[in-house]
């Protein structure tokens, strides 16, 4: 049995995943203390207040934290929170404008630079430049518009005239984030990690260091239950993510009973 | 609001679908349709960071403030990075250790006050946790301390493991790392199948939905 | 000593600089030198960029003029770096370009599918190798299924918190959540002080020149 052609695995896996995502199961969400503390931060910033979303992935992570920045560019556009939109992930500066096109379309918000601003990737440590002169970091938008013109960034002169920032990332650059605007500014951060991740940044959630982070799919289905989003890929996800997770644990008790069987029939033979 | 999809939308959703299946029949085994999507991988990849080169990375950080805000030292940093170049040349490659040693020393200057701010000042007041409070004795917060303490006892290798004094932490800190290890397991499960997901998501809802008219 | 000391000395100098900058609070070395310096290493940066862009493009046009195995390829290698480059410097990379559709069409599919391969394997490798065979291994297995089973939808919805008479039971998403907390926070936080105080030993060495493994 453990000699089993591995492609039957392969299908099992690929039905596992389709099935739920076609019939798209209802479940319930239950919300983790991590994603709640993000949302209340955010549901406490006044009226017009500036936050920081910076989309430090690529394609690769794209599935994970695309539905996370949907979630939180709709809960800041619903509170009137302006967003400054960047990456630090050259790869993945042509996903950042989809992401806010898309959802400033939904709540017909021009692109004007009144309520967001996307500038795209910069290279170089951005994230101490930034701390000191944001506009001559960036310099321009990503369709090259001077950032001294656009209505949002007047009067901004480095990270101390945002409230919070906030990264989305599948790479270790959630601890420059922690690091540098975090301790050196003493700017409230809170991260979006992919699953692979997550144990790694509860010690800086816990120490106070970080205000919120978002665990992977599940975090990006949490948040979109909590601003009452149910459209979101998060949420359509969560079906066949709890298939594959019921399966995954199937074949590692079902390959470890086999396993242990095998053992005893060959004590029993070798007795 | 649904938008209109014109040919080349129809046109890319059936080329990205025809790529995805490419790498998908790698699961099958290698063949010639994964050779091709891998060498449309690398090549785009590649091509992708030439054709953003000079207008987000070259021009605000090199071109802009030598030929428009005449800061003529940027000469300097010129010059340095063509030394870079010089890697290739057994005779002059030795010339490529001078900007590699900025850099390096640049990176390592930068990393220390972080480090040790953020990283080990930071973390280490985060784990002296009260043991006792007024709801009682804090059992989470002993288990914490402990397992910080047993964790650092094992890696410790300047003493050999051995003694009853020594083995026990060290194995109460193999069990908080194999704790650790597990859960780090668990989320990369969902990582890995949330990549999944999206593509799949992508193939029945973006692909065949946009085609046959249906949508989540 | 051009090859061993300046280097050294390079390395030292810059090494210190940055550092004494993270203690120095004068506007001119918070702001000008530090933008400065890190301009400066962005630069030498971007010339290393075509260090990888050469040896790719090498390694390629040997395979072609040597017609070894799958030398086709390369050529769509080219053909897909060149598509990207000359589209992205001739024609524009915002958001209704030919650069952004060949991106959707080609980068995004092809990136995420690759790295979605991983589930399958994740899953043929749960099947054959994953075995409780010792304390340790089953410990971070059962971690691994509280966790898998804790972080999903139907996890709660079939093992919820509950109570036997007034006895609260937690259920596997109250578990994994104290799981995470608890234990795995403990152990993360003794793995990050080890890097933490590892990686800080490393930068010293390297800016006091004891470490020179850089100059190769």
């Amino acid at each position: 049995m453990l000699r089993i052609n591995v492609r039957y695995v392969y299908l099992i896996v690929f039905i596992a995943v389709t099935i739920p995502m076609i019939f798209q199961p209802n479940l319930p969400t239950v919300t983790s203390p991590s994603v709640e503390m993000l949302y209340k931060e955010i549901e406490s910033l006044p009226r017009g207040s500036r936050v920081i979303l910076s989309l430090d992935y690529d394609p690769s992570t794209e599935p994970e934290l695309q539905p996370m920045a949907e979630a939180i560019l709709r809960h800041c556009f619903r509170r009137g929170i302006r967003v400054f939109g960047m990456t630090m992930n050259l790869q993945g500066q042509n996903l950042g404008t989809k992401v806010f096109s898309k959802v400033a379309k939904a709540f017909h918000i021009p692109d004007d630079g009144t309520m967001y601003v996307y500038a795209g990737f910069r290279v170089g440590p951005v994230l101490l430049q930034m701390g000191e002169d944001i506009i001559e970091t960036f310099q321009t938008d990503f369709v090259q518009r001077d950032l001294r013109s656009l209505p949002m960034m007047q009067g901004v002169k480095n990270l101390r005239d945002f409230e919070l920032c906030i990264s989305l990332s599948g790479t270790s650059i959630g601890y420059s984030w922690i690091n540098w605007p975090g301790t050196r500014y003493g700017k409230k951060i809170a991260l979006g990690v992919t699953g692979v991740l997550v144990t790694n940044y509860i010690p800086f959630l816990q120490s106070g260091q970080l205000v919120g982070l978002l665990p992977g799919i599940k975090g990006a289905a949490e948040y979109e239950h909590l601003i009452g989003y149910e459209k979101g890929r998060g949420k359509q996800a969560m079906g066949s993510q709890s298939a594959a997770h019921l399966l995954i644990i199937l074949l590692i008790i079902v390959g470890n009973v086999i396993y242990f069987m095998g053992r005893r029939e060959e004590r029993r033979q070798g007795q | 609001m649904e938008t209109t999809l014109g040919f080349l939308d129809y046109l890319q959703y059936s080329v990205a679908a025809f790529l995805t299946l490419c790498v998908f029949s790698f699961l099958w085994r290698d063949n010639v349709f994964y050779k091709l999507a891998e060498a449309i991988f690398v090549g785009t990849s590649v091509g992708y960071t030439l054709g953003l080169y000079y207008k987000t990375l070259a021009y605000p950080r090199l071109v802009l403030p030598l030929f428009y805000q005449g800061k003529i030292h940027y000469v300097l940093a010129c010059v340095l990075g063509v030394l870079y170049l010089t890697r290739f040349s057994r005779k002059y490659g030795w010339l490529s250790r001078w900007p590699m040693a900025l850099l390096i020393g640049f990176g390592s200057g930068m990393t220390i006050p972080y480090a040790i701010q953020a990283q080990v000042f930071k973390q280490l007041s985060a784990s002296m946790l009260p043991l006792w409070s007024s709801a009682g004795f804090e059992f989470n917060n002993f288990l914490i301390v402990l397992g910080v303490l047993c964790t650092l006892f094992y890696f410790f290798f300047s003493i050999e493991h051995k003694g009853k004094l020594v083995k026990i932490p060290v194995r109460i800190g193999i069990i908080y790392i194999m704790i650790s290890f597990g859960a780090t397991f668990g989320y990369t499960v969902m990582a890995r199948f949330a990549l999944l997901i999206g593509r799949i998501n992508f193939l029945w809802y973006t692909w065949l939905g946009s085609i046959f008219g249906f949508h989540a | 000593m051009f090859r061993r000391q300046i280097p050294l000395a390079l390395c030292f100098i810059m090494g210190v600089t940055m550092m004494i900058h993270f203690f120095i609070k004068h506007p001119f070395v918070q702001s000008d030198m530090l933008n400065e310096a890190s301009n400066f290493a962005t630069v030498i940066g971007l010339f290393a960029m075509f260090l990888g862009i050469y040896s790719l493009t090498r390694v390629h046009w040997m395979k072609i003029r040597h017609r070894r195995s799958d030398w086709f390829f390369s050529y769509l290698l080219f053909a897909a770096l060149l598509n990207m480059a000359i589209l992205g410097n001739l024609i524009g990379t915002g958001a209704d370009t030919p650069f952004q559709w060949f991106y959707d069409a080609f980068m995004v599919p092809l990136q995420s599918t690759t790295f979605s391969l991983l589930s399958f394997y994740m899953a043929s490798a749960s099947y054959r190798a994953f075995r409780a065979k010792n304390f340790e291994a089953t410990v971070l297995l059962i971690a691994a299924i509280i966790v898998m089973f804790g972080r999903v939808d139907v996890g709660p919805w079939l093992l919820p918190d509950t109570s036997v008479g007034n006895i609260p039971v937690p259920g596997v998403n109250e578990l994994s959540n104290w799981l995470l907390f608890v234990p795995n926070n403990a152990a993360s936080r003794g793995i990050f002080l080890g890097i933490g105080l590892g990686s800080i030993a490393t930068a010293f060495k390297m800016i006091l020149g004891i470490e020179r493994t850089y100059l190769g």
